[in-house]
């Protein structure tokens, strides 16, 4: 019989890439959606029910989850909240990051979501976008500044 | 209930999970739904599965334990506070691993199952209801021992919790 430790390290170790990506991407819209109502002065899920003419129970659902979000609901939640929940790369787009500008959120200050390669899987959205670059090298010194910026000078060093 | 301990199950960036085992049980109340739903054939269920591991590790290295990546659980009759894994997100899922959220940085992962499809209560689904009931029990009981701090406080950064693992926190 496998001990509790083999199965909790086998539960994390054996995860499908897809299962991890899908969970990621959730999160990051839960996430998004959430920051744009909490930024936005007076938005309420009883406001934004009434802009989309839903009932509230069914904006409760969609912020809840994802499970029913098609992209003609997107669209509409992207005119209902003046701002857009998902950015999709342009066709030439590989290799391309989106920053947050400090003026953002604090997120830009997690080594998770700017570490070095990193930056060319996280495409970190916002409306204030205002780095874009094809560029490996300025992606390693938009990392470097912004670990500086949050006073992190080794991880600044090695981007 | 059954006196029982803490123990640490994972120690992401964000979030320190733990878990609880029971005096006398075999496993831990996460370990024991690992090897349960592990031993399901279903493709639909094993996914669901993967998606829920998935869910607790991107929550622990990157997001931190929000109420918001998770399912309201929530007894209120009774003064439970469990929630679950996966969130609303995954609506899809009948799958439940109930839990507690203690802070952004500690959460206490109890046991599930797959719940009954349909418009029916967990207090109604004879799958998860034993879980369910179970988990909101766990929670009167750690924030009972969290505020009486004799067997269960936090540190003073308020993000680890300090027991003595071999010394049940309900005696």
């Amino acid at each position: 019989m496998k001990s509790d430790e083999d199965l909790y390290r086998e539960a994390m170790d054996n995860v499908p890439p897809d299962s991890l990506e899908f969970a990621d991407l959730s999160l990051a819209i839960i996430d998004r959606v959430h920051g744009i109502m909490e930024r936005t002065p007076g938005m309420t899920q009883k406001k934004l029910a009434a802009k989309l003419g839903k009932k509230e129970s069914e904006i409760s659902r969609w912020l809840g989850g994802m499970h029913n979000l098609t992209l003609r609901n997107l669209a509409r939640l992207n005119v209902a909240l003046g701002a857009k929940v998902i950015l999709v790369p342009p066709a030439d787009a590989h290799n391309t990051a989106f920053i947050y500008t400090p003026a953002c959120t604090a997120r830009t200050s997690d080594p998770y979501s700017v570490r070095g390669a990193d930056l060319h899987h996280h495409l970190v959205t916002s409306t204030e976008v205002i780095a874009r670059t094809n560029d490996p090298f300025t992606v390693k010194a938009i990392a470097a500044h912004q670990y500086l910026a949050s006073g992190q000078v080794e991880e600044a060093k090695a981007a | 209930m059954n006196t029982f301990v803490l123990r640490l199950v994972y120690l992401h960036s964000h979030v320190r999970w733990y878990t609880v085992h029971f005096a006398g049980h075999e496993r831990t109340e996460y370990a024991d739904f690992l090897a349960r739903m592990g031993a399901e054939t279903d493709p639909k269920h094993k996914r669901d599965l993967n998606d829920l591991k998935a869910a607790i590790q991107i929550i622990g290295n990157k997001y931190g334990a929000y109420p918001k990546y998770f399912r309201d659980e929530q007894d209120i009759v009774h003064r439970g506070e469990a929630m679950a894994v996966p969130s609303k997100f995954m609506m899809r899922s009948q799958l439940r691993l109930y839990c507690q959220i203690l802070s952004p940085r500690v959460v206490i992962l109890f046991n599930g199952d797959f719940k009954t499809k349909g418009p029916i209560a967990a207090q109604d689904c004879p799958r998860v209801e034993p879980h369910f009931t179970k988990a909101n029990a766990l929670t009167r009981v750690i924030n009972q021992a969290l505020e009486d701090g004799e067997h269960l406080h936090w540190d003073v950064t308020r993000t680890v919790l300090v027991f003595d693992p071999n010394k049940p926190i309900n005696p």
